[in-house]
């Protein structure tokens, strides 16, 4: 009887949580396919009368001076931004991870400092940043995006390398020196090929991170050579008349690609949140 | 191949020096023992050799180079280490062939050598497999197998066996034995196991709290140690050691009530404290007129029994071969050899000879 009533207990708060989870997106499908009346109407209206998916359409095709068009540039944007923040970090974030972890000094007040940047509130940080790709003439521009978000991307990615690298053994290292292997062939064929899966899960991280950003972006850009999605999305809904359902599929839209990433980087991202958990 | 000289080395971390000051020499296609409590500095004395540690002071030579500024992949040393580190993304046979492959050898050639290894080792129908498929001895004898390939002019093993449950180690020592006699390199090996040091050294070296306490042949340690830390290092059960004072003749010694005859050197001074040290097997019963002995504890242990007890108040224990005829708490009477009788210096430690 106990065991029954936990079961129906674990059960209820997986489904609760769920939901919790799943309703705003549920709702931002049941928005992106009524129609304006049915949202605006009362009392209000949860079902909509027609399904219509001409929005999606209207985003997926690309147009002069349509949504279409605002929309897929800023699709690229955004994906040139967070790609190329995410391996940007990954060629400067695993080297001073594996000097974090493995070469001797002093280094751990730095790895504090370099956790400590990823505190700082980004209003803080947007003024001089501003100024100074503006006198680089470098405003508006998606490589620049994605130089800003190495700032946000790469302590993370620092840190996340460096605790995988720690749980590798030192002698493995160690193993290929008396091999004859340099620091670079012991980094290409030994500690590389075993930090597969951090390196994915920092990606994924990376790109996650930045494919979410706002602020910089509203700040440093201001047209479509270089605005991401998630500012494009708060302009559908600074017109004059605001088209909820639109902006509802846009949001859908601009989550799937991440959510595609997740769903197949998913075996290599348990494996790197987990590595070390697990004896090699 | 080529020996070791190491010059007055000694190795400090910050300011605290953990070896002070070692000096030994290593002859080419010697097998040499590093032996010692855990703490005494014997693996970083092997890692500083390798060049995976660096040397504060003093110098280590490898043949006639002095190795101190040179990098641990340039000093043609191979390395067992204690848990293997093979790579475990490679297979065996790449494992294997890793260094090879680095020096830049054709891909034929390494195959050759690594299979004639492998073949040599028992390796050849696992050579596909990668090292999570393998069983701890396996592992060993692959980590063995990379460090042959290549023959260096050193080999480094640095507590290679400790990993693995009793028969396998003792499988496995005699396995580097005979693999020791076959390809003659200098090796250095590190342990703290005294049995594994004295089965497998040409010479052993005794560390203890970064120094060394004595160099010699197994024979050597076993029968003249040098002071109180190696008799009582050396050994198995270890040496049981009483306080005595020598008498003024200097040709006996009290133990307990019983007067004991002793072969003290001619610098030994009348009625001098003493340490008197004698091993287990050099213990015998007999009926009458020995030493008294209370029997706390019998150990039977299949070949031997170890009979634990007291001469007085102090805590001694016998070795005798197959069952011993004594049960606890009996009385008995012992005696011991008095050419097996070791005299140390109680203030200095020291041998007295």
């Amino acid at each position: 009887m106990r065991r029954i009533f936990w079961r129906i207990a674990l059960y209820t708060s997986v489904l609760l949580v769920t939901t919790i989870i799943l309703a705003p997106v549920c709702w931002m499908f049941i928005m992106s396919v009524s129609s304006m009346t049915d949202l605006t109407a009362r009392p209000m209206q949860w079902l909509p009368a027609t399904m219509d998916f001409s929005r999606y359409r209207m985003l997926l095709t690309f147009e002069p001076n349509s949504p279409g068009e605002i929309f897929l540039l800023a699709l690229r944007n955004t994906f040139l931004a967070a790609a190329g923040a995410s391996i940007l970090s990954l060629i400067v974030g695993f080297p001073a991870a594996y000097s974090f972890s493995r070469l001797p000094g002093r280094r751990a007040p730095l790895l504090y400092l370099v956790l400590s940047t990823y505190m700082l509130p980004s209003a803080a940080l947007i003024l001089p940043i501003y100024i100074a790709l503006s006198a680089f003439g470098l405003l508006n521009t998606p490589f620049s995006l994605a130089v800003v978000y190495c700032s946000i991307v790469l302590p993370f990615v620092v840190w996340l390398l460096t605790g995988n690298l720690n749980t590798l053994p030192r002698e493995i290292d160690q193993a290929a020196a008396m091999d004859g292997a340099n620091l670079w062939q012991t980094i290409r064929h030994v500690v590389l090929p075993l930090s597969g899966a951090a390196i994915g899960t920092a990606a994924l991280f990376g790109l996650l991170l930045a494919w979410d950003e706002f602020f910089f972006s509203l700040i440093l850009t201001n047209d479509l050579r270089a605005k991401t999605l998630s500012v494009a999305i708060a302009d559908f809904a600074a017109g004059r008349a605001t088209d909820y359902p639109l902006i509802a599929t846009a949001g859908l839209l601009s989550a799937l690609p991440p959510v595609f990433i997740a769903f197949f980087l998913q075996r290599s991202l348990v494996k790197g949140l987990a590595a070390g958990s697990v004896k090699g | 191949m080529s020996g070791v000289t190491i010059n007055n080395v000694k190795k400090a971390y910050g300011g605290f020096e953990i070896l002070h000051g070692i000096d030994a020499e290593i002859q080419d296609g010697e097998f040499v023992v590093l032996v010692g409590p855990s703490g005494c500095g014997k693996s970083t004395l092997l890692r500083m050799i390798a060049g995976l540690e660096g040397v504060t002071s003093g110098t280590i030579a490898i043949g006639d180079r002095v190795v101190n500024e040179v990098h641990a992949k340039d000093r043609d040393i191979a390395m067992v280490f204690q848990n293997y580190a093979l790579y475990p993304h490679m297979t065996v046979e790449q494992n294997m062939g890793f260094s090879l492959k680095l020096a830049g050898r054709k891909a034929p050639a390494i195959r050759t050598s690594v299979e004639q290894v492998a073949g040599f080792l028992g390796l050849s129908p696992l050579l596909r497999r990668y090292p999570r498929q393998l069983s701890g001895g396996q592992r060993q004898r692959v980590a063995m197998g990379r460090a042959l390939v290549r023959n260096p002019k050193v080999f480094l093993f640095d507590e290679p066996l400790s990993n693995l449950d009793a028969k396998l180690r003792v499988q496995m020592r005699s396995e580097i034995k005979s693999l020791h006699r076959q390809f003659p390199t200098t090796a250095v090996y590190v342990t703290h196991d005294q049995v594994e040091a004295m089965t497998l050294a040409d010479r052993i070296i005794v560390m203890c709290g970064g120094r060394i306490e004595q160099v010699g042949t197994p024979g050597e340690l076993y029968e003249q140690p040098a002071n109180l830390f190696v008799a009582g290092f050396i050994g198995s059960p270890a040496m049981n050691f009483l306080p005595g004072e020598l008498a003024d003749d200097v040709t006996s010694v009290l133990l307990g009530e019983q007067r004991v005859s002793v072969k003290a050197p001619g610098h030994a001074k009348p009625r001098q404290r003493v340490t008197v040290g004698f091993r287990p097997e050099h213990v015998r019963f007999c009926d009458s007129g020995g030493i008294h002995f209370k029997v706390a504890d019998v150990e039977f242990t299949g070949a031997n029994s170890y009979v634990t007890g007291h001469i007085g108040r102090e805590q001694i224990c016998a070795s005798i071969g197959g069952r011993a005829h004594v049960k606890a708490g009996q009385s008995a009477s012992i005696a011991i050899d008095p050419a097996s009788i070791h005299l140390f210096d109680t203030t200095t430690g020291k041998a007295l000879a």
